[in-house]
């Protein structure tokens, strides 16, 4: 009999990667997952696209191929029960990490469709499904007082006593699936733990509000944190990521079938302004008929070029995400490649194609404004604007991206709607001057550094130009106004360049770094600074990542020997202060060292070896990670860093190290097991040590795959 | 009049723009192997962003030497298909 143990944390929360401090805690457990995923290698094909959104996708994916699906923007179970267990899934646990201000829908169906009342208030930021045999329970976080359960071993910190109250929530149904995820957390601390379960929350417990944090392992935006913080990056994030998803989606979509669902993401809040971007464009939208086929195609380049850089899902299940994430991808995913086709153009010839934008966007507002020529309706109109973009994800680029998107769009297509271009060039041809004054006038003093903001300044004014000239056309017997105005803008446009010369020059520097940096970051499409800095620390997290997990796979054929016993017992200090040197040799100490000690290794880290410092409350268990600070994924974190590292030259020593035949470590073995089929043999060494607890709990010698899905959804 | 308001408050938001920015470049600073800039405390932002793009491309570098070993990892093909299949999930 085979067990798949699916953990599935909704994380509906956003969480914005300047939420993510210290180390890359998200990237390692995704990668763990991705281990964990079978046939991951067949499924991921690019080494460098290696980062949240992927993962989900596949994750999402792999949850389609067990008949989960999106309908109509929900995620739900498609398939009954019944039909899970043909799968030879006997448990199924889901468990959803809700904050309070959202609630997902989806969730709460996916819930209700496999029988389940969801008891998920709004006080209840956390609901567990546990899905076995036929039975559902659905654990509410806060509905039970905390148990007196044993604290784990390790358990040391906060989590200890609170840890045991999702012990004993769970406890009514799921035998296995605890000591599956025992074996989970086993498999990510190097640990087999008794009763082990509850940890995951148990840190939560402490936090009151944020108790899905350490379950989640990144910092939530706290309260006071996101007001500093604000909407911008968490926004950013999350649009980022589903757009990602998106863009895979259609990319596959485009060859397989046509979305229907115009919509834009379910869950997903903050997509919505994007659409509305995307619905905002007058031009396009009209030209266009409405359709969303039209749109792929316009926004074919960058989409193709997102796509290349997706790795495409093999498999029938793969298949079937992809399928279902067409139907509610297109919107998003042709803002985002309209927003991309802005921002290309205006990054590449900037002084040029500045003026002429802002020519094609006064353009464009005259063009939205058509029958009303008379000024007073074109201030209304051009008051209605700026609110629009507030609303709106990208916060300072968003003030021009509507319009400049839409003037790009419309001009880069130009060719097949002739007759607005008339329009457009008309006026364009006739108010060339004074749209060139205001323009140049703006533009040179502020430099490319606020391309976006002065952009929508730019598009003000011009718009005021544009208001000034249509008066004149409609009188026609009053230049001197136009004149007026240009002059007044020129002049004071002087004063400001004498003024913000040298930081004009500093921005240039930093736009220009800036640009390199966009051009590393793969899929990297965001128009503000702030968000594509957002991107790059996120992109250089899971590289850094990525080369730890590598430098750990070449590892794993480290004889354990040549690892120094005694640094499990050493305490080191925070990982925050070299993210970038404990990555891969902690990661992969960890696990050998672990290796090493053949036996449970629990003992032999008790919590105080654990520094945990930096999270009040929050103590290092859970699957291990919750800690922001710590190493996650495997080995108790403390003990993953090696106070030797230092001394130890990174990844190539420990990446030329020899092959060691049938020295599997445990911790590898385990993991190939869930990576394989069952068909592993039980006697496996590795998986008697780790899996442990699941076989004693399971009674049974049958091979047990299990696999531990993570799927992280930002919203 | 209009105009300048809004650029006052253009200015206003560029400066919260500016604030935010510094702060996700010291941020990205953070996780920048130490040794690229040693220099001293204050390094300015082009630096940091420079650096970041040295980095990367270094990382990158890495990552190729990396799935490089791990195919021969793999070639060699003298492993447990565990780790074999664990090796190629690496290489992704």
């Amino acid at each position: 009999m085979r067990r798949l143990s699916l953990l599935i944390y909704l994380l509906v929360h956003s969480v914005s990667p300047r939420s993510l401090l210290g180390p890359p805690t998200q990237p390692r457990r995704l990668s763990l997952l991705f281990s964990l995923i079978p046939h991951a290698d067949q499924q991921f094909s690019a080494a460098r696209d290696f980062s949240l959104p992927r993962f989900t996708f596949y994750f999402l994916s792999l949850l389609f191929s067990f008949g989960f699906g999106f309908h109509e923007r929900e995620l739900t179970l498609t398939s009954h029960p019944a039909q899970l267990r043909k799968h030879g899934l006997d448990c199924i646990r889901l468990v959803g990490v809700l904050q309070l201000q959202t609630r997902s829908p989806s969730l709460l169906d996916l819930f209700s469709l496999l029988g389940l009342q969801a008891q998920m208030s709004d006080g209840n930021d956390f609901a567990e499904l546990l899905w076995e045999n036929g039975q559902a329970v659905v654990h509410g976080r806060r509905k039970h007082a905390p148990p007196a359960f044993p604290p784990f071993g390790f358990g040391g910190g906060g989590g200890g006593g609170s840890s045991s109250n999702r012990a004993q929530e769970r406890h009514p149904g799921g035998g296995d699936a605890f000591a599956k995820a025992g074996n989970f957390v086993a498999l990510g601390m190097g640990a087999a733990v008794h009763d082990f379960t509850p940890t995951f929350g148990g840190a939560a417990h402490d936090n009151g509000d944020d108790d899905a944090v350490p379950w989640i392992h990144y910092p939530i935006i706290d309260d006071d944190d996101g007001a500093a913080a604000p909407a911008l990056a968490a926004n950013d994030y999350g649009s980022d990521f589903f757009s990602e998803l998106q863009a895979a989606a259609a990319a596959a979509a485009a060859a397989a079938a046509p979305p229907n669902d115009l919509g834009s993401l379910p869950t997903n809040n903050r997509n919505a302004p994007i659409a509305t971007t995307c619905s905002r464009e007058p031009p396009s939208k009209e030209t266009h008929g409405g359709g969303l086929s039209v749109p792929t195609t316009q926004a074919s380049p960058q989409l193709a070029a997102g796509a290349a850089k997706l790795p495409r899902p093999s498999g029938s299940g793969s298949g079937d995400g992809v399928m279902n994430f067409s139907l509610f991808s297109r919107p998003a995913v042709l803002a985002r490649a309209t927003l991309q086709s802005a921002q290309r153009t205006q990054g590449t010839d900037k002084a040029s194609n500045v003026t002429a934008a802002s020519n094609r966007v006064e353009s464009t507002v005259v063009q939205t404004a058509s029958g009303a020529r008379s000024g007073p309706a074109f201030a209304a109109d051009q008051r209605a604007w700026p609110p629009q973009p507030k609303e709106m994800p990208f916060a300072s680029t968003a003030a021009a991206a509507p319009v400049a998107t839409a003037v790009n769009l419309q001009h880069e297509i130009g060719s097949d709607r002739a007759g607005r271009n008339i329009g457009v060039h008309k006026n364009e041809g006739r108010k060339a001057p004074e749209a060139t004054v205001a323009t140049s006038s703006v533009c040179s003093g502020n430099g490319a550094g606020n391309d976006e903001l002065w952009r929508q300044h730019k598009r003000k004014r011009q718009a005021q130009a544009e208001c000034s000239a249509s008066q004149e056309d409609d009188i026609d017997d009053e230049p001197s106004a136009l004149r007026r105005s240009a002059t007044r803008s020129t002049k004071r446009s002087r004063t400001a360049e004498v003024h913000n010369l040298s930081e004009r020059r500093r921005r240039d520097r930093i736009n220009e770094k800036m640009r390199a940096l966009q051009e590393l970051i793969p899929n990297c499409n965001k128009i503000d600074k702030a968000s594509m800095l957002d991107e790059a620390i996120e992109y250089l997290k899971t590289l850094q990542l990525q080369v730890q997990m590598m430098s750990m796979g070449t590892g794993l054929c480290i004889p354990p020997m040549l690892l120094p016993a005694a640094m499990q017992h050493l305490q080191i200090p925070p990982m925050a202060h070299f993210p970038h040197l404990g990555m891969g040799l902690g990661y992969g100490m960890g696990v050998f060292d672990m290796n090493n000690t053949g036996t449970l290794p629990m003992p032999h880290m008790p919590g105080a070896h654990f520094p945990c410092p930096m999270i009040p409350g929050a103590s290092p268990q859970g699957l291990g990670i919750p800690g922001t600070n710590t190493l996650p994924m495997f080995g108790v974190p403390g003990q993953a860093v090696p106070s030797s590292a230092p001394s130890i030259p990174p990844f190539p020593s420990l990446a030329g190290l020899h092959v060691r035949p049938n020295g599997v470590p445990q911790v590898s073995g385990a993991m190939a097991n869930m990576v394989q089929d069952q068909q592993q043999g039980i006697g496996n060494q590795q998986q008697q040590c780790l899996n442990k607890e699941a076989i004693q709990g399971a009674n049974t010698n049958d091979p047990q795959m299990q696999i531990i899905m993570q799927v992280l959804i930002n919203k | 009049m209009s105009s300048r308001r809004s650029r006052s408050r253009q200015s206003g938001s560029s400066r919260i723009t500016d604030e935010q920015i510094s702060d996700l470049v010291s941020k990205l600073q953070d996780l920048l192997p130490e040794a690229r800039l040693r220099s001293n405390d204050r390094v300015p932002s082009s630096r940091v962003l420079q650096e970041t793009c040295n980095y990367i491309r270094s990382l990158h570098r890495e990552v190729d030497d990396l799935s490089e070993r791990l195919s021969e990892l793999l070639a060699s093909s003298d492993m447990s298909s565990a780790q074999a299949a664990i090796i190629r999930s690496l290489l992704m």
